[in-house]
């Protein structure tokens, strides 16, 4: 179950980014080092539903793509080399969409769940690897 | 035994989150809870729960970006060792909270003592209470202020006084979730990383503050914080006017390290690891949140205990309880994150309660004033996830009104909840419970 989860997982998060972000294909596949790697700290801001108003999460970019950085959540997403990302994350089964640009070491854009319920802004910072 | 078990209930749930649950919701729900805020509404808790219940159970998570790093092993030190360990250069630092006589040596000459207790986000009540106190000119300077967890992040506002009531509403009104914690990095230690707070604790702790608290500590007031020594077992008393009056980049940088640890809640916050030596030997302590050992501190068990026939050396006992004390009934889903938030809830206010009660009788055997102030069983207001600035600011407004009331304590404890006076009507009529 596991491992038929994962590409199902990773197929749509790739077919969903490709549709609706700025990000090339070619950055898909690239999977080169990208200007953004390293570690990020990610503020979510609510501003419209009945969602946390504001939480931090921590996020790693290895190769452009963006991950998790633990097993608590999933995090699937793509920085192209101009800094615009795009990511989904999902956690106990609700996902939520976000995107936005990266600029050294700081970043912003907007979030939205899947269903709409909930939507708001997200600023980033990038952190050492180790803290 | 119940109090005991209330703890030990406590300390377990949480360890348990630790262990049981892969997701972030328990960590909001153990920071909600283990820094004392026992019914906070959790949006995305919800949603999660929904939602778990069409996984599969045999779903697994997704590979992660690296592996969690591998933390150092510990230096190896014995019970005889920890018990007579001393920080560097501060041997005033701190005292064991089950020691009567280092209590009563560090004890300052009768005063107001004011006792503030753990409680999260609903700390807010205490800052708000404290600043209503000043502008009804109602704020003595308390010859001994205690704090424990978030009890613990304000003490050190209280006791430097009035002038630092406005960094103090800041400390609970404008912060949120993101400057307490991170999700989605987990230590090893713990689900999520603190260090948002201890970067807001380096900014709230200034040497100004430090300067404030020595010269207070040595006009012969006294401040103490109290953390859980985890490796003993014990409770500890920081003297943290001691460690102020030291002064140094070593005072500053322990005392931030006891505030972090007073405030750390096991399994949602790391431990703090703290330096320390005995008979020239080296090691580090593990140190967690003060609110193990009790939601508030007052004085050495033993010295407590209705047996005992120790006089508190105070004129008035100010106990500040910052957690709602009234019964949270809800429904509770199947699911670990939520049983065991509500079960860790009702710990804590029987916790709080039976504290009340044992302080309220010490106070009356002392000849002592005895005033407690608690949140209203009024205040509702909803809580949009943790440490919501919104919530937050409701209830400070709510302790400050009080607090600039004519009545901001109670001469008793509150009264206790009574439950439903009779058996619902159906089971009367059927006589189910013959």
């Amino acid at each position: 179950m596991r491992n038929l989860l994962r590409p199902i997982f990773a197929a749509a998060v790739t077919a969903l980014l490709l549709m609706s972000a700025n990000v090339s294909s070619d950055a898909v596949a690239a999977a080169r080092p990208s200007a953004f790697d390293g570690k990020w700290s990610v503020v979510i801001y609510t501003l419209q539903g009945d969602c946390d108003r504001s939480l931090r999460y921590s996020v790693r970019i290895i190769d452009g793509r963006v991950q998790a950085e633990d097993q608590s959540y999933q995090a699937a997403g793509l920085v192209a080399s101009n800094g615009a990302i795009r990511v989904v994350v999902a956690e106990g089964g609700r996902m939520a969409s976000g995107s936005g640009r990266l600029i050294g070491n700081n970043g912003r854009g907007e979030w939205r769940t899947s269903t709409g319920e909930c939507a708001g802004q997200w600023t980033a910072v990038r952190r050492a690897a180790d803290y | 035994m119940m109090k005991h078990t209330a703890r030990t209930l406590c300390a377990t749930a949480t360890l348990l989150w630790a262990l049981l649950i892969p997701a972030t919701a328990p960590f909001q729900a153990a920071l909600a809870q283990g820094l004392g805020k026992p019914t906070v509404t959790l949006a995305r808790p919800k949603l999660v729960t929904q939602a778990r219940a069409k996984q599969q159970p045999s779903t697994s998570p997704p590979p992660v970006a690296s592996k969690q790093k591998e933390l150092p092993p510990r230096t190896p030190f014995t019970a005889a060792e920890d018990a007579a360990s001393t920080i560097a250069g501060i041997p005033e630092a701190r005292f064991w909270a089950d020691s009567e006589s280092d209590f009563q040596r560090a004890l300052p000459a009768p005063g107001p003592w004011l006792v503030l207790s753990s409680g999260g986000e609903d700390g807010a009540f205490g800052a708000g209470l404290l600043a209503g106190l000043t502008a009804a000119g109602n704020r003595p300077d308390y010859a001994v202020v205690t704090g424990v967890s978030t009890g613990a992040l304000m003490a050190p506002f209280a006791f430097a006084g009035p002038r630092y009531d406005d960094a103090l509403r800041k400390a609970y009104t404008e912060v949120s979730a993101a400057d307490i914690f991170e999700a989605g990095s987990s230590t090893g230690e713990s689900f999520v990383n603190s260090w948002p707070l201890k970067e807001l604790i380096a900014k709230q702790i200034t040497p100004e503050l430090m300067a404030d608290i020595a010269a207070a500590h040595r006009s012969g007031r006294r401040l103490f914080v109290v953390t859980t020594n985890l490796d003993a077992e014990r409770s500890v008393v920081w003297n943290m006017g001691a460690i102020a009056a030291h002064g140094g980049e070593d005072a500053i940088k322990l005392f931030r390290d006891v505030l972090l640890a007073s405030a750390a809640v096991p399994g949602a916050f790391p431990p703090v690891l703290i330096d320390v030596e005995a008979n020239g030997k080296r090691f580090q302590e593990m140190h967690a949140d003060g609110g193990i050992g009790g939601q508030f501190f007052v004085a050495p068990a033993a010295l407590m205990a209705t047996t005992s026939d120790y006089r508190l050396p105070a004129t008035q006992l100010y106990i500040v309880v910052n957690t709602g004390l009234e019964r949270d009934f809800k429904v509770v889903d199947r699911f670990a994150p939520s049983i065991l938030t509500q079960a860790v809830g009702a710990a804590v206010k029987v916790d709080t309660r039976m504290m009340l009660s044992l302080s309220y009788a010490v106070a009356k055997r002392s000849g002592v004033g005895f005033n407690a102030a608690t949140i209203p069983a009024s205040f509702n207001a909803p809580s949009q996830g943790a440490f919501d600035p919104k919530y937050m600011g409701l209830l400070f407004r709510t302790g400050y009104e009080q607090g600039r009331g004519a009545t901001p304590f109670s001469a008793e404890p509150p009264p206790y909840p009574s439950g439903p006076s009779r058996q619902p009507s159906h089971i009367e009529k059927t006589g189910a419970n013959q």
